[in-house]
């Protein structure tokens, strides 16, 4: 019966462990789980004063951003962001990335003014959320955005 | 639940407790369409589990007076890892392609297309497995809402 209840509880301690805070991540917090995972983690600050995060999976760098957060800057959702300067921009533009659009499931493209395309991927991570689910949506955007850079044949 | 928690009384809790945290945990490997039309029920709005034209099982629901389905993916058996939030409209005046990547710019979780008939859409994918919960899928709902209500008013639906 001692095992047994010692055996529950670890496991609960393990469970609890792996979830995420009901308000959402810190930015810190962010980086700890990219550089836990083997990732760099660049602590960045927009002209409008905005952090976020600059990292590099796939042979592409991209930036994190934190949305949807408190006062206690915990935040509920991210959104990892990729842009590729193309020589001559995406050819045929926005027809050519509203195919991505209209085939592809995760990453929703645009093509800015030069015609550079970019995808965005947005994510929940709370409330109900666990660290595992984080993981397996990093993994979705490591693979859509390997398809991303096919289709625009960077 | 947890706040209950007395002295005495560890040794159950360590049991309970668990179980109260896997009561709102998704089943191992997704969600089944009838998971999904329950839930939806359950909130209050309609589920309606029927083949669309391509003959793919989804399950047709309503919210904020727009209809929408949800669609399956990574199943195994009937049971499925993401699932998909899709509405689509007629065409409509403000759905050009300029706007369509203006809204892929600007705005977020929605990625929004032109099909080849010029029909506009928006979709919203989410991974509900591993470590999904029901508390996820409520705030999806609640995303969702908010999102495609955004989305009809932007395009004019």
């Amino acid at each position: 019966m001692a095992m047994a209840v010692l055996a529950c509880g670890q496991a609960q301690a393990k469970d609890a462990a792996r979830e995420i805070p009901k308000g959402g991540l810190t930015l810190p917090e962010v980086v700890t789980w990219l550089q836990g995972a083997g990732y760099k983690a660049e602590v960045k600050t927009t002209k409008d004063g905005e952090k976020f995060i600059g990292t590099a999976a796939e042979g592409v760098n991209f930036d994190l951003y934190l949305d949807d957060c408190d006062k206690d800057k915990r935040c509920t959702s991210l959104e990892f962001v990729a842009g590729f300067d193309l020589k001559n921009g995406l050819k045929d533009g926005q027809a050519k990335i509203n195919e991505w659009n209209s085939s592809k499931r995760w990453l929703r493209g645009y093509v800015d003014k030069e015609a550079d395309p970019w995808c965005i991927m947005d994510i929940s991570v709370a409330p109900g959320r666990t660290y595992d689910a984080l993981d397996d949506d990093f993994t979705t955007w490591r693979s859509m955005m390997n398809e991303f850079k096919s289709f625009i044949g960077w | 639940m947890r706040t209950l928690v007395a002295s005495g009384a560890l040794a159950l809790i360590l049991f309970i407790a668990p179980q109260v945290a896997s009561a709102r945990d998704l089943p191992s490997g997704g969600v089944t369409r009838e998971d999904v039309a329950d839930w939806l029920r359950g909130r209050g709005m309609t589920a309606n589990v029927h083949n669309d034209d391509r003959g793919e099982r989804i399950v047709s629901s309503n919210i904020a007076g727009v209809n929408f389905d949800i669609y399956f993916y990574a199943c195994s058996q009937d049971r499925c890892a993401s699932i998909q939030y899709a509405a689509g409209w007629t065409p409509l005046a403000q759905g050009t392609q300029a706007n369509i990547n203006a809204w892929n710019k600007d705005k977020r979780y929605i990625r929004a297309y032109l099909d080849g008939s010029n029909n506009v859409w928006g979709e919203y994918d989410i991974d509900v497995s591993p470590g999904g919960t029901w508390e996820q899928m409520d705030a999806s709902m609640e995303r969702w809402r908010s999102q495609v209500a955004q989305f009809k008013s932007y395009f004019g639906g």
